[in-house]
C-alpha cells in the first residue's frame, strides 16, 4: 500500500503574532522553486535536438518548494526540520542567494554566512594554511581580516602542528574543523547553518555548538540551523519550521515543532489519524510519568532475554529455542511454551547467543524443543552440538523442523505438545498464515490458556476433519479463514465462532482482539491488566512477546509509531480502556519508541 | 560590516588573486622545475617545430625559431585561455552551487592565470631574440597594448564558451579541433605570402592573424603598427568580448541547475 506522506499545513503562525513589532530580516515570501527533471539529463545536443524535435523540452517539472512562506525576526534562532528531500537545502540555498527563487521573492537584510556545505571551495592538494585564506576569499573576507585572525582560526580547528600539509592527508573530520572555524571567525548578521554539526568528533561538536551559541547569546546573530537532531534544535532554538515535501507543515515555537515533527515526521498515515494525534500533543507531554516501564536489550533476543527474566516463569524445565528470526512460526510454537508454562527464548541459526545460553544455563531445563528451519542441517546440527555442550548430554533436546507451510507446523507443534504430555485446551484458535497482527494480538491469551493456534496457509485448504472430536470451541479470525479448513462438523456449527477480522480496517485488528479476549477473560480476571506495546508485524520483538503478556496476564497493544493510523487507533484504544490499565510495558530501545512516543501513549492513560 | 571586505570590486579582486595563486601553486606543485617550466615550455616547443619546419617544409623565414615563438605563445595565450575558461563554470561547480559568488569571476580568472603564465614564457622570447641578436625597438612598449586586445578577445570567446558548454558539454570536446584547425589557419610556421589571394582576403578576418602579426611587427620587424591596424585588433576584441558578455549574463542565472 502506498501512502503518501502529507503535506497540508498545520498551523501555528499565530504563536508568532507577538513578535510582530520585532524586525524582520529575513522574509520569504510565497517562494516557489521548480526544478526542470527532463531537461536534467540532456547533456549533449543530439539529444538536446531530439527533445525539441518531440517538445518534451519542459516537461516534468519538480516542485522542490511550493509556496513557502515565512519570516525570520531579528535575534531569532529558527531551526528548519523535514525528511531528506523536503527542500531544506533548497530553501537554505535560496536566502543565502545561491538559487534564485522560480516564484516568489526572498529578501535578507544584513550579511550572511553561509554554512551551507562546509568547505566550499578547498582545495586538497593545497595546504590548510592556502587554504584558509582561499576559502576566505570565497567567503567574502578581505585578506587583512584573514591575518589579523589566522591565528584564532588555526587555535580553534586545533591544527597547529599541520599547517603546511596538504588537505588530502587531512581526516574529513580535520577539514570540517577548520572549513567551521573559518566559516564562525566572522561575527554575521545572519549565520545559516545546514547540517554542519554532524561532522566532527564529539568534542568538536561541542566546541561548535558552544560558538553558535556564543554568536546567538553574545552577538544576537540571527541563525538559521538545519538539523535533524532535534535535541540540538530544541536546545539552540527559540522558533523552528518543518517543511514537508515542499510545503510548510507548521511554525511556531521549537519545541511545539519538534514534538509534532518527532511524531509525524516522516510518518504515514491518514489526515483524521494525524489529527487525532496533535490533538492529544499539549505543551507538556514530556513531563514525566510513572505509567509505564521499558524492556529493551541488544537486539530481539535481549529483549527477549529480559523479559524471560522479568516474567515469572512456573516451569523451566522445558524451553522452547526459536532459531533464526522470530515470525509467524514462533508464535505457533509459543504456544507449545504456554502448553507448559515455559519460555521462549531466541537463538541463531548455528549459534545461540549469550544471553541465551546464560538463561539456559541457570535454568538447566531437562527438556529443550528446538525449533529450526528446514534444510540446513549443518547449522543444526552445530546448534544442538552447542546446547548439548551447554546442558549436558542427557538433555531430551526435540527438533522441530519447520518449512514454508505453517499448516503443517501448526499440526507438528500440536502433536509434539501431546507427546510431551500436555493438556491443550479444548479451544483452538485458527487465523491466516498473513494475519501476523492477529495472531500477535491473540498471542498472550493462547499462550496462558494453552490454546493451540493454526496457521492456515495462502490459497490451500485445512485438513481438520477430526477437529470436532478435539476441540468444543473453534475460534476463527475470519470467516475465509473458515472456509478454508474441511472440518466435519456433524451439522453442528455451534462450536465455531469467527471473529470477523477482516471487516475492519488493519489499524483496528488489535483492539477488536484485545476486546475479545477480554470478554473471554470477564469473570476470572482482575479488572485492570498491563499493555504490552510491540510495534507489530513490522518488529520481531511482537513475535515473541506472547509467553511474556501471556505470564503477567498482560494484553498486547500494537502501536508502531510510524504508522499513524496505528499510533491514533492504539491511542483511542487505550483511551477506551484507561481506567482499567495498570501499566504499558514498552518493548525494545529508544530505536522503536522515543519518549515523545511513549509519553503520547502515557499520556491517554493518565486521566 | 567592516570585517568584509568593504567593496565589491576589492573583494572580487582578493577572490580572483586567491584563485589564481592556487591555479599557479597547483600548476607547478611537485615539479622538480617549477616554474621554469613556463619558459622550457615554449622553449623546447619551438626547437620541434624549428627542426621540423627547417627540415621538412623549408620557408624562406628570417630568424624562423623567433618567428614561430613569438606567434606561438600569443596563440597559446589565447588558446590556453579559451580552454580553460571553457571549463571553469563547470570546474567550479560545487563553489557555484554552495556560494554566493560573481560566477564571471571564474572564467577571468583563468584567463588572467594564463596570461601570468604568458608573461613568464616571454623570458624565453627574450632569451631567443638575444639569441638572434635581435634588439627590440621602441616599438616592444606596444606590447601592453596588445595584451590587452588579446585578453579581451580570449574574455570575450572563454565567457561564451564556459556559458554555452554548461549547457552542451559536446562544446568541450569541439573546441580542441577548433582550435587545432586555427592553428593551422593562422600564419604561425609559415608566412602569409604563401597563401593564395583568396585564403589570404579570408585571412583578415581571422582576429589571431592580426594579433599574430601585430606581435610580429612590434617584436620581429622592429614597425610601428599603424592606427587602422590598432582599431581592427581592437574591435575584434569589442565583438567578442560584447558577444561573450551578453551570452554570460543572459544564462548564468541558470548555470547552477545545470553544472
Amino acid at each position: 500500500m502506498m501512502r503518501s506522506a502529507n503535506t497540508s499545513y498545520i498551523g501555528g503562525q499565530e504563536a508568532l503574532l507577538e513578535d510582530a513589532g520585532k524586525e524582520t530580516v529575513i522574509d520569504v515570501d510565497h517562494v516557489s522553486m521548480s526544478f526542470n527533471m527532463a531537461s536534467e539529463t540532456l547533456n549533449n545536443l543530439k539529444e538536446y535536438a531530439i527533445a525539441v524535435a518531440r517538445r518534451e523540452l519542459r516537461f516534468k517539472e519538480f516542485k522542490a518548494l511550493d509556496n513557502v512562506s515565512f519570516q525570520v525576526k531579528k535575534g531569532d534562532v529558527y531551526g528548519i526540520l523535514g525528511t531528506n528531500g523536503s527542500g531544506k537545502s533548497t530553501l537554505l540555498k535560496i536566502i543565502a542567494g545561491v538559487l534564485d527563487p522560480s516564484k516568489g521573492a526572498c529578501t535578507v537584510k544584513g550579511k550572511i554566512a553561509p554554512l551551507i556545505e562546509l568547505g566550499a571551495g578547498f582545495d586538497m592538494e593545497l595546504t590548510a594554511r592556502e587554504n584558509i585564506y582561499l576559502n576566505g576569499a570565497l567567503l567574502g573576507y578581505s585578506r587583512a581580516f584573514i591575518n589579523e585572525h589566522f591565528d584564532e582560526i588555526i587555535e580553534f580547528a586545533e591544527i597547529e602542528q599541520f599547517l603546511d600539509m596538504p588537505l588530502k592527508n587531512y581526516s574529513s573530520g580535520m577539514v570540517a574543523r577548520i572549513a567551521f572555524a573559518i566559516a564562525t571567525v566572522i561575527v554575521p548578521d545572519i549565520l545559516i547553518v545546514d547540517e554542519v554539526l554532524s561532522v566532527g568528533d564529539f568534542m568538536f561538536q561541542q566546541k561548535c555548538e558552544r560558538r553558535i551559541a556564543s554568536l546567538i547569546n553574545d552577538h544576537q546573530v540571527t541563525v538559521l540551523i538545519v538539523s535533524h537532531d532535534n535535541q540540538l534544535i530544541r536546545r539552540l532554538c527559540n522558533k523552528a519550521i518543518w517543511i514537508e515535501k515542499g510545503h510548510v507543515r507548521i511554525v511556531g515555537s521549537a519545541n511545539t515543532v519538534c514534538n509534532v515533527y518527532r511524531l509525524l515526521g516522516g510518518h504515514k498515515g491518514s489526515p483524521q489519524a494525524e489529527k487525532a494525534i496533535l490533538q492529544r500533543l499539549g505543551p507538556g507531554i514530556l513531563d514525566a510519568k510513572s505509567r509505564s516501564i521499558t524492556i529493551a536489550g541488544e537486539g530481539c533476543h535481549g529483549t527477549l532475554a529480559k523479559m524471560t527474566e522479568a516474567a515469572k516463569f512456573q516451569n523451566t524445565d522445558l524451553i522452547v529455542l526459536h532459531a533464526g528470526d522470530p515470525n509467524m512460526h514462533a508464535i505457533i510454537a509459543s504456544g507449545l511454551a504456554g502448553l507448559f508454562d515455559a519460555p521462549i527464548l531466541l537463538a541463531r541459526t548455528d549459534r545461540l547467543f549469550d544471553v541465551t545460553s546464560q538463561i539456559l544455563k541457570s535454568a538447566a531445563p531437562s527438556k529443550l524443543v528446538l525449533c529450526v528451519e528446514k534444510g540446513d542441517s549443518e547449522a543444526t546440527s552445530s546448534l544442538t552440538n552447542e546446547i548439548k555442550e551447554l546442558l549436558g548430554d542427557g538433555v531430551d533436546c526435540r527438533v522441530l523442523e519447520f518449512s514454508s507451510s505453517l499448516s503443517s507446523y501448526s499440526c507438528l507443534v500440536y502433536d509434539l505438545g501431546i507427546e510431551l504430555g500436555g493438556v491443550w485446551s479444548k479451544t483452538a484458535a485458527v487465523v491466516g498464515a498473513d494475519e501476523s497482527v492477529a495472531a500477535i494480538s491473540l498471542s498472550p491469551y493462547l499462550y496462558s490458556e494453552k490454546i493451540p493456534l493454526f496457521a492456515v496457509d495462502d490459497g490451500s485448504a485445512f485438513n481438520a476433519v477430526s477437529w470436532n472430536t478435539l476441540f468444543s470451541e473453534i475460534i476463527f479470525s475470519t470467516d475465509a479463514v473458515a472456509d478454508r479448513c474441511c472440518f466435519d462438523t456433524h451439522g453442528n456449527s455451534s462450536h465455531l465462532r469467527s471473529l470477523n477480522l477482516d471487516a475492519f480496517p488493519k489499524e483496528l485488528i488489535n483492539g477488536k482482539v484485545n476486546d475479545w479476549i477480554l470478554s473471554k477473560r470477564a469473570n476470572q480476571r482482575s479488572a485492570s491488566f498491563e499493555f504490552v506495546v510491540c510495534r507489530g508485524s513490522g518488529s520481531l520483538d511482537s513475535y515473541v512477546a506472547g509467553p511474556f503478556a501471556g505470564n503477567r496476564d498482560a494484553l498486547i497493544l500494537v502501536d508502531d509509531p510510524s504508522d499513524l493510523d496505528s499510533v491514533a487507533s492504539a491511542l483511542n484504544y487505550l483511551e477506551k480502556m484507561a481506567s482499567r490499565t495498570e501499566q504499558l510495558v514498552f518493548l525494545g530501545s529508544e530505536l522503536c519508541y522515543c519518549a515523545l512516543d511513549k509519553a503520547l501513549l502515557e499520556e491517554s492513560i493518565e486521566n | 560590516m567592516s570585517t568584509f571586505a568593504n567593496w565589491d570590486i576589492k573583494r572580487n579582486w582578493f577572490i580572483l588573486s586567491s584563485l589564481i595563486s592556487r591555479d599557479f601553486k597547483l600548476k607547478y606543485r611537485r615539479s622538480v622545475l617549477g616554474v621554469l617550466w613556463s619558459v622550457l615550455n615554449p622553449l623546447l616547443m619551438m626547437c620541434v617545430l624549428s627542426a621540423v619546419f627547417s627540415f621538412m617544409f623549408r620557408f624562406d623565414i628570417e630568424n624562423f625559431p623567433l618567428y614561430l615563438i613569438l606567434g606561438n605563445t600569443l596563440f597559446a595565450l589565447m588558446a590556453d585561455s579559451t580552454t580553460t575558461a571553457m571549463n571553469s563554470i563547470v570546474e567550479a561547480s560545487s563553489l557555484i552551487k554552495k556560494i554566493k559568488i560573481k560566477k564571471i569571476i571564474f572564467p577571468c580568472e583563468k584567463v588572467l592565470f594564463q596570461l601570468v603564465n604568458y608573461c613568464l614564457s616571454l623570458i624565453a622570447v627574450a632569451a631567443v631574440m638575444l639569441y638572434f641578436n635581435v634588439f627590440p625597438t621602441v616599438n616592444i612598449l606596444f606590447l601592453p597594448l596588445l595584451l590587452l586586445y588579446v585578453l579581451l578577445f580570449s574574455t570575450g570567446v572563454g565567457l561564451l564558451l564556459s556559458a554555452l558548454v554548461v549547457f552542451f558539454r559536446d562544446i568541450g570536446h569541439l573546441w580542441g579541433v577548433v582550435i587545432t584547425a586555427w592553428t593551422y589557419a593562422t600564419p604561425l610556421f609559415y608566412p602569409v605570402s604563401i597563401l593564395p589571394d583568396w585564403m589570404m582576403s579570408a585571412m583578415n578576418f581571422n582576429p589571431m592573424y592580426h594579433y599574430v602579426t601585430y606581435m610580429r611587427e612590434i617584436a620581429l620587424w622592429g614597425q610601428t603598427p599603424s592606427l587602422q591596424e590598432n582599431f581592427i585588433c581592437l574591435a575584434m576584441a569589442f565583438v567578442a568580448l560584447a558577444l561573450g558578455l551578453v551570452v554570460f549574463r543572459k544564462l548564468e542565472k541558470k548555470f547552477i541547475l545545470y553544472v
